[in-house]
């Protein structure tokens, strides 16, 4: 009986078991096997011991890559949580067409990431673009959204931003709808302000889902890929060239999975350090 | 300190929905005041329109001499205690207690002050560190109470305060809440669904029910001169026994419910002769009841005995009437026993079953 029973469990996981070793569990040893190796996908493995790792750390390109992705973070990840919280708070307000705006802001989400970002190449377009056309009927000069290394970047993290930032919305939703009524009665008769209502109670009640939302946007963040894969294949001047894309490259371009997979461990191992780093600075005691 | 006057109030919600209705109260300065009624009569929503939580549909309220309909709670100068404590998670005792001074730029020193005082009152002085999730519900309600007191509003206001609490502790508050009015002297109005706590706190205690006023009146008058029979049941527990019958006049007045039948004998003979031939209810208090020692009576059987240790009650019955009875606890009785029972009839209550109003 006992037998049968942990035979139909271990039936029963058995898909996602299956999909985990193949999907994650293999490649995650694969790669940290491959850390240790040159390998061009067709030839034989060839042992190098850390010399990956020498190549890494000599790499300049390797390193403008995390600080393109950084300077991205910069921008998005306070954007993205300021506006998700701006958006949630007043779509928990009692207005008209509520439910119209939130299932509009939150389209984007499931919209396929290559979709989304053909149709926001054409927007930033410097002289066929849309954004560019209503700047000028409004009487400014064109910006070379995609096109100066100063701005395209700032672009991407944008667009990423409109992309995404339905999800945090909804989170926050959830998390405004949470705090009880009463609490904020008993602020009202406290005699707080909108403002002071915000900031004592509505940050410190929501703060768990804060954290959440920091943390899935930095890890989504770090990953920053199919944008820059896209619109701009890392230029101008490697100005857009994120981490994930340059290991792309390593790997499926020049094929150094080796080297490839070296990198990825390293791009891991900062993500960790700075969510870290994150939870230890918001995360309130108690 | 301030008077709290409500002139014709009327809340209607969803358009349709009243809530309250021409509710006129005078709540003088430093009096305590007690809503009761049963869930839904509209008590909360009297209280949360003088907070101004809620807005008013028609009608005026004052505090002092200011109409307040359209003034913010935080310029009321009003301090509401909740059901749920509604303490803030996050902070502290001591921030929790003094975020209301805070907002209000009161000097820190007197702040500490102020807490330490309210602290000393309620005895949490050894808490101020704790967050309310660390609190029992009777500290986390002395809490909810300290934030109140700091204020030193014109009014307090106290929406079902002890109903979160178990038994002995809702004893223990009470008599705490009620030392509190005795020592500020500040107007208090308290809404409550328990009319024990009705009874032992107000000094004016107002019954509602489906948003209209039933009755007003100290504690005593209303238990003894109910207005109507929805009153008269509210208040007192056990609550008075209700019997329908037929008035018949055979030499003096005859209160007739078949097995249950009896001579009016209560001096109220004058007010019942109109109602002979027709259908009245009786309404006698469970205290009002006793066992016949004699042949006397009206014959009955003891069908459940509960002993309350002071006290007894007694589940009465014969045919299809049932009485209860509250006597002595050394009365010697026994389940299953027949006994005769005599009426104090100077405080028996007769009701008009149509309107139900005490005849």
């Amino acid at each position: 009986m006992n037998r049968k029973l942990s035979l139909m469990g271990y039936l029963m996981s058995a898909p996602y078991i299956i999909y985990f070793i193949i999907f994650s569990a293999f490649p995650i040893f694969f790669s940290f096997f491959l850390i240790f190796h040159r390998w061009n996908i067709v030839g034989p493995m060839k042992w190098v011991g850390l010399a990956n790792f020498n190549m890494m750390f000599s790499d300049p390109l390797f390193w403008t890559s995390i600080y393109n992705t950084i300077i991205f973070l910069l921008i998005h990840i306070p954007l993205q949580v300021v506006v998700a919280l701006v958006l949630a708070e007043v779509l928990n307000q009692k207005i008209k067409a509520r439910a119209f705006f939130r299932a509009a802001f939150f389209m984007p989400v499931v919209v396929s990431g290559v979709v989304v970002t053909i149709l926001w190449k054409q927007l930033y377009s410097t002289d066929t673009g849309l954004l560019n056309n209503l700047l000028m009927a409004i009487g400014f000069g064109k910006v070379e959204w995609l096109t100066s290394t100063a701005m395209a970047m700032p672009s991407i993290a944008l667009m990423a931003t409109w992309k995404n930032v339905g999800l945090y919305m909804i989170l926050f939703l959830a998390g405004l709808q949470s705090v009880p009524a009463y609490m904020y009665e008993a602020a009202d008769i406290d005699g707080a302000t909108t403002l002071q209502k915000f900031r004592y109670i509505t940050i410190p009640a929501i703060n768990p889902v804060i954290i959440m939302v920091l943390i899935l946007s930095t890890i989504g963040g770090f990953s920053l890929f199919i944008e820059p894969y896209v619109m701009t294949g890392g230029g101008p001047l490697n100005s857009t060239l994120s981490t994930v894309l340059y290991i792309y490259r390593q790997g499926f371009s020049f094929y150094k999975m080796g080297y490839a997979a070296t990198l990825g461990f390293m791009l891991a191992a900062i993500i960790f350090v700075v969510v870290l780093i994150q939870r230890k600075l918001i995360e309130q005691d108690d | 300190m301030a008077d709290v006057v409500l002139k014709d109030v009327t809340k209607i919600f969803d358009k349709e929905i009243y809530a309250v209705k021409d509710f006129n109260i005078e709540i003088s300065d430093g009096e305590f005041v007690v809503l009761v009624g049963p869930s839904g009569c509209g008590k909360s929503t009297v209280l949360r329109m003088i907070a101004g939580l809620e807005e008013v549909t028609q009608g005026d309220i004052y505090i002092g001499d200011k109409i307040v309909n359209n003034i913010a709670p935080k310029e009321r100068d009003i301090a509401m205690v909740f059901q749920n404590y509604a303490l803030y998670p996050h902070m502290n005792v001591f921030d929790n207690i003094s975020f209301g001074l805070k907002l209000r730029k009161v000097d820190s020193k007197e702040i500490e002050k102020r807490v330490n005082d309210a602290a000393e009152i309620l005895g949490i002085n050894h808490l101020m560190q704790r967050k309310p999730k660390a609190l029992s519900g009777g500290e986390r309600q002395r809490v909810a109470l300290g934030r109140s007191i700091v204020r030193q509003p014109k009014v307090f206001l106290f929406d079902e305060p002890l109903s979160n609490l178990d038994a002995k502790l809702r004893v223990e508050l009470r008599t705490e809440i009620s030392k509190l009015h005795n020592r500020l002297k500040t107007t208090m109005i308290y809404v409550t669904h328990d009319q024990v706590e009705a009874m032992t706190l107000g000094e004016k205690i107002i019954i509602m029910r489906d948003g209209v006023i039933q009755q007003k009146g100290t504690p005593v008058d209303v238990y003894d001169n109910p207005v109507n029979k929805f009153v008269a049941g509210f208040i007192g527990s056990p609550s008075m026994n209700f019997i329908t019958g037929q008035v018949e006049d055979t030499q003096g007045l005859l209160f007739n419910r078949g097995s249950l039948s009896f001579p009016i004998n209560s001096g109220a003979e004058d007010k019942l002769k109109e109602f002979v031939g027709k259908d009245i209810i009786f309404g006698i208090r469970p205290e009002d009841i006793s066992i016949s020692g004699k042949e006397k009576g009206i014959p009955m059987v003891v069908e459940i005995l509960e002993m309350m240790g002071n006290e007894i009650y007694l589940h009465l019955a014969i045919d299809q009437n049932t009485l209860i009875a509250r006597v002595p606890p050394d009365t010697k009785v026994e389940e299953g026993q027949k006994v005769k029972i005599i009426f104090n009839f100077p405080k028996a209550h007769y009701f008009d079953p149509d309107s139900q109003i005490r005849i």
